[in-house]
């Protein structure tokens, strides 16, 4: 279990001399619900906790991977800010690893927009800066981008430096029994999610401005939405209307976004993944169904080139969960 | 294979008026806005992908290195040709392909300006949110090479945030879509790692950018304060009130000063430095914000001025807007950087550079895009007048150290460049394996060394592979 950033290099250059393959774990609250890797080393990073520094008047933050997203998010609170880290990951890490924005991505854009830099363990054992703790930067390439969303095959992240913003002064959820046409006419919502039962508008603000939205739209005050944590589609956003008909049960479709969710039986799955690449997109499994083709992969077709010459360019020796490079 | 078959068999593939050879042609593309220039082998001018790419292949197959250009207003030299490479222009791709206004996306080519993409959506009521000082005639695809800020990138972002995929073509001549419609997609955030690497991978000919709505409500202020270190803090305590501004622009007194015949008078002139505040949103939230802001301000000694209406909004702006053209009538050139500091060192960081600035018996001006402690020193100078290039480029060279002895960063929007490439070799700002990783990244995205060669990561700053490199341009009269 490792406590410093000298001990995952260390880990590192231990499983290079064995040549054995490496897993990097958090809490692996993402990882267990996805196939189980073959035999391979794991390096536990859920150990490497806590801000690290944090100064309010800078709007940035810099903690260690393993910090639960909720004692973030409790931190930031207190001094009136919040770093939108709501998918499906329980670590800043996993967060970060597996770049899955919340549902208010519609507001708040990608989690990627919110990595600045930090500090990454290559497939070398090198420990290494990257991006920069300031708000902007170009002076070097754009490197937490490639690393947001790589899901453990290009490095260890040992240290994450995250923007963050004030919290609106209210939010709150809103229904309206209607279907999709309310994401064209509600003024900035921080989401709008399409379920079997309605509308379900987010929004944040001025409370006056979202009391008068609310009433504008005839929108009631409700609870989230339930979201479904069987399968997680996505699909550009003027596709949703072609996989909906294929969806059994319950889904929550983020409008304005693309990100179905929903729960289909196993024997759907298979199906309903091949509608998601037609249109354009994938689905993600949350499970380990033997009758679905793998469904996360970081070299595709027609970027496979480019793809595994940027791993090889941190991971040369292939470490970092090979299982997870090709479909 | 010389220059006169390379000429024949490109303006077989471009046309005869897509590949300039002429002394004065060539001329045209030897700089961008900044100082440092040199002379092509020939201009590419293609007018569509498919001849791009059978001109890049030949290139490629020909070992003819590549440099891109989108308008050439860039200011770090990432245009400039060196070592004899083709430029390659985008300007005459430059059509709107598809605006997707229900889905809030538009699929645009390289060439298109800035400021011509945002009018077209306007009439849909959408903008594209961000505005780079040069957005009347930059390029998307320039914005693209260096992710460019600018004023309202405080709250709005940067062009990477607005980009929703790309196509991109390697050195090659190959396509590769980067990036997708759909919100996540297997694999490596290619498309991001491609904006801002300033033309070093290859050329992106297709840009999916992200289209916004406009605001209900704008709200500019103006706020006037004795002194720079009062402007800061107060920037920092607006910053903290919980409402984040859209822009957030500090002029220091020099720069007021400058401005002044510009500014219809809109601006205190015996200001020590300004503030320029703007919010958007709904409207009780502009409201509240503005108030706030104006409270914050007041505690350092502020007076403020709210705008009445777009025109009075406009006259706030234009001063700001103003500082090139004013800094064009005190002087025949100017130099600037673009240095980042942690936002609480704003008022440490100017106290520094004034200090240089008289260390080094140099003019100087500052803008700062507040919000992101981003800074722009403007040094006018006359380069006619002996030593004063040196004196101008040492003063440079002090600032963006000190900037980065407080954890800032060379460069906040307009790029490294051919000029601010040492500093990536100090290790005040990079290590050398931090350095090693981008000289590897390049090599992944570009194995042959073509793409805009010697510029943003390279392994030796040796002058000599620079080629025909100057300051100054040709025919300038000492």
């Amino acid at each position: 279990m490792a406590l410093t950033e000298k001990d995952i290099v260390d880990a590192v250059r231990a499983a290079a001399d064995a040549q054995r393959a490496i897993e990097i774990l958090g809490r692996g609250s993402l990882l267990r619900r996805l196939p189980d890797p073959p035999a391979c080393v794991e390096i536990e990073v859920s150990r490497l906790q806590g801000i690290r520094s944090y100064e309010p008047e800078e709007l940035t933050v810099t903690v260690a991977p393993g910090t639960p997203t909720a004692e973030l998010a409790d931190a930031l609170a207190a001094s009136g800010q919040e770093c939108p880290l709501e998918g499906p990951g329980e670590t800043v890490g996993g967060q970060i690893a597996s770049g899955l924005s919340g549902v208010r991505r519609l507001g708040l854009g990608h989690i990627r927009e919110w990595l600045l830099g930090g500090r990454v363990v290559t497939g070398e054992g090198v420990a290494l800066r990257f991006g920069a703790p300031t708000v902007k930067n170009v002076s070097g390439y754009d490197v937490p981008r490639i690393l947001c969303g790589s899901w453990g095959t290009l490095g260890v992240l040992t240290e994450l430096t995250l923007r963050i913003r004030p919290r609106p002064r209210f939010q709150g959820w809103f229904f309206a029994r209607e279907d999709s046409t309310l994401i064209g006419r509600v003024d900035s919502p921080a989401a709008v999610v399409r379920t079997r039962a309605g509308t379900f508008v987010l929004l944040e603000g001025h409370p006056k401005d979202c009391a008068e939205q609310a009433g504008r739209f005839n929108l009631s005050e409700t609870e989230a939405p339930d979201l479904p944590q069987g399968v997680r589609i996505s699909v550009p956003p003027r596709e949703v209307d072609r996989i909906l008909p294929e969806l059994e049960g319950d889904f929550a479709t983020e409008l304005g976004v693309g990100v179905i969710h929903a729960s289909p039986s196993e024997e759907a799955m298979p199906r309903i993944a091949r509608c998601a690449r037609a249109a354009g997109g994938r689905m993600l499994a949350f499970g380990d169904f033997p009758s679905l083709p793998s469904q996360l992969f970081m070299v595709s077709n027609g970027v496979a080139d480019l793809a595994s010459r940027v791993k090889h360019a941190l991971d040369p020796f292939g470490l970092f969960a090979p299982w997870r490079l090709a479909s | 294979m010389n220059e006169s078959d390379v000429a024949k068999r490109l303006r077989a593939i471009l046309g005869h008026d897509g590949f300039v050879t002429s002394a004065y042609g060539r001329a045209m593309y030897f700089r961008d806005a900044g100082f440092l220039n040199a002379e092509p082998l020939g201009v590419c001018l293609p007018s569509d992908v498919d001849h791009l790419a059978q001109a890049v292949r030949y290139c490629s197959e020909h070992g003819i290195g590549m440099t891109p250009r989108g308008a050439g207003t860039g200011l770090a030299g990432g245009a400039v040709p060196l070592g004899g490479t083709v430029v390659i222009a985008l300007s005459r791709m430059n059509r709107i392909l598809e605006v997707d206004e229900e889905n809030r996306h538009a699929w645009v080519e390289p060439g298109l300006a800035n400021a011509a993409l945002d009018q077209a959506v306007q009439r849909v009521g959408l903008r594209y949110a961000p505005d780079p000082s040069s957005e009347a005639a930059c390029s998307i695809g320039g914005n693209v090479a260096t992710n460019a800020g600018g004023a309202h990138c405080l709250a709005h972002g940067v062009t990477s945030w607005h980009v929703q995929a790309l196509d991109f073509m390697d050195a090659q001549g190959d396509i590769h879509r980067l990036g997708s419609e759909a919100p996540e997609a297997n694999g490596y955030d290619l498309r991001g790692i491609v904006v801002g690497s300033e033309g070093t991978f290859g050329i992106v000919t297709r840009i999916c950018v992200r289209l916004m709505p406009r605001p209900r409500e704008v709200r500019t202020l103006l706020l006037a304060f004795a002194s720079v270190r009062a402007a800061a803090e107060a920037v920092s305590a607006i910053i903290a009130s919980g409402f984040l501004p859209v822009a957030l622009e500090l002029m220091d007194q020099a720069a007021v000063e400058l401005v002044q015949e510009f500014s219809q008078a809109a601006y205190p002139p015996d200001a020590g430095a300004i503030l320029l505040v703007e919010f958007e949103g709904m409207p009780n939230q502009v409201e509240e914000a503005t108030d706030v802001a104006v409270e914050e301000a007041a505690r350092f000694g502020s007076t403020a001025r709210v705008a009445t209406d777009a025109d009075d909004r406009a006259r706030l702006w234009k001063g700001r807007k103003a500082i090139g053209g004013a800094l064009a009538r005190m002087a025949p050139d100017y130099y600037l950087h673009d240095v980042v500091v942690p936002r609480t060192r704003l008022a440490d960081i100017l106290d520094q550079v004034l200090q240089i600035a008289k260390e080094e018996r140099v003019d100087v001006v500052n803008v700062m895009h507040a919000g992101d402690g981003n800074l722009h020193p403007l040094i006018p100078f006359d380069r006619t007048q002996k030593g004063t290039l040196e004196q101008v480029f040492r003063a440079g060279d002090r600032i963006v150290h000190a900037a980065m002895a407080m954890g800032g960063v060379p460069s906040g929007e307009h790029g490294i460049g051919l000029e601010k490439r040492s500093f990536l070799h100090e290790e005040l700002f990079m290590d050398s394996q931090e350095l090693e990783l981008h000289l590897r990244l390049r090599s992944a995205m570009d194995p042959t060394g073509l793409m805009n060669p010697g510029k943003k990561v390279v392994r030796t700053l040796s002058k000599a592979s620079d080629g025909a490199l100057s300051m100054v341009p040709a025919g300038t009269w000492l």
